[in-house]
């Protein structure tokens, strides 16, 4: 898979994360998305969508095989959203965690407090 | 009476760790101080009350709730006495002072007992909650240690879903002993276990919390007894109950990865610092400390125990 389809395939992941929080909030949030990052050499760090794809995607052939995502803020007009990559050894994109099916490695979950300010 | 190993278990769980009174060696089951009330239950100092502290429960190392209530139903016998007198001097206009003073000294002693019989009750409670402690500083891989922690397991989960913990030790007292005194006796032979920062564990309500480790991430904890920074400084995931963390284990995605389940302790508190989530489709509760927590955790949390 290319950075461009699997950026397509992370953008629907936020926006599943979003719809999530949403239910849970009973309530739109931003869409506007700032990114708190774990894995990859990266800890806890706030980061662009388009910064966190960088450190996300691997190759077309490779790929790591769990990445959880929830949101977990809303600040200042933001969305942050909780992204951490697994620490399984990354693969083929069969192998990724891909439950719904079609989904890849994105994992969701589902934040206990999501934080309003 | 000298009931102290129960008084020593409260003290060895308390902030100082330090048994108050005497020390029982668990092999044995005598203890290694001389007794300080001397020659009391026998002529030899070194044996606690009949050599079964277990059929009676007294933290504080002295009488028995059951004594205790025994003794208040004598004193107020006697107190219904001495009012009885009382009235009748009175109704004769005689001096009332000197019965006055036996039925304040009846009342002074029975209120001593209440509060005693009181603290017995919250102790009881609270040895409930330092077994589980001691269940979670078990540490050791070898066949003696392991026996011992499950029978340990075993019967203090008996007592661990009941409400009221002195009823439990009324209708179940050598049950929970052998939970408590296996517990206990692991506790001092165990080599591996650490006293030092424990004590604000002992302080508060924990909680327990769950991770299953790859084979790389068990040789680090047998090797730091710490859960340690990965190279990819993700943070790390754990559990809040074991149903879930063997879900995590055993499920389909894991298989290749033959992973081990290990489970520490916390303070309750300590969970403010991590994000709590609700994993679906993996573990359920958990909560995730980022990397730059793990030495906090590492700092408050008990010994890892490997399951």
């Amino acid at each position: 898979m290319e950075k461009n389809e699997f950026r397509l395939l992370f953008n629907k992941a936020l926006n599943q994360a979003v719809e999530q929080a949403e239910k849970k909030l009973g309530q739109t949030i931003p869409k506007k998305f700032t990114i708190e990052l774990h894995g990859a050499g990266v800890s806890k760090t706030l980061v662009d969508p388009e910064v966190a794809l960088d450190h996300i995607y691997l190759s077309p052939d490779s790929f790591y095989r769990i990445i959880d995502l929830s949101v977990i803020a809303v600040k200042e007009g933001e969305t942050i959203i909780f992204v951490r990559i697994s620490n399984h050894k990354p693969g083929r994109f069969e192998q990724t965690w891909n439950q719904p099916q079609g989904s890849g490695p994105f994992k969701q979950l589902l934040a206990e407090r999501i934080e309003i300010a | 009476m000298k009931k102290l190993f129960i008084g020593l278990l409260i003290s060895a769980w308390a902030a100082s760790f330090i048994p108050s009174q005497a020390y029982e060696d668990p092999e044995t089951g005598t203890f290694l101080t001389r007794d300080p009330a001397g020659m009391i239950d026998g002529p030899n100092e070194y044996t606690y009350v009949k050599q079964n502290p277990w059929t009676s429960f007294d933290p504080e190392g002295l009488e028995t709730k059951q004594e205790l209530q025994d003794d208040n139903r004598a004193l107020n016998t006697q107190r219904d006495f001495y009012n009885t007198e009382r009235q009748s001097l009175a109704r004769d206009k005689m001096p009332t002072k000197k019965v006055d003073d036996k039925i304040a000294g009846i009342d002074k002693n029975i209120s001593s007992n209440d509060k005693r019989i009181s603290n017995i009750e919250k102790t009881a409670k609270q040895i409930v909650k330092g077994t589980d402690l001691y269940l979670s500083v078990i540490v050791g891989d070898d066949s003696d240690t392991k026996k011992l922690r499950e029978t340990a397991k075993t019967n203090y989960d008996k007592a661990a879903n009941l409400d009221d913990a002195s009823d439990f030790y009324t209708k179940n007292k050598a049950s929970f002993a052998t939970a408590a005194y296996i517990t206990y006796g692991s506790y001092l032979l165990s080599p591996a276990v650490s006293l030092e920062g424990k004590a604000a564990l002992a302080a508060e309500e924990t909680t327990t919390i769950y991770r299953a480790v790859s084979s790389s991430e068990l040789n680090s904890i047998n090797a730091s007894r710490d859960f340690l920074s990965s190279p990819s400084m993700g943070g790390k995931y754990f559990a809040l109950t074991h149903e879930g963390v063997k879900n995590f284990a055993n499920s389909a995605f894991n298989a290749s990865e033959n992973m081990t389940i290990t489970s520490t302790r916390v303070p309750s508190s300590f969970l403010d610092n991590g994000t709590l989530f609700n994993d679906p489709g993996g573990a359920g509760a958990s909560v995730h400390f980022s990397d730059d927590f793990l030495p906090a955790l590492n700092q408050v949390k008990s010994p890892i125990v490997i399951h």
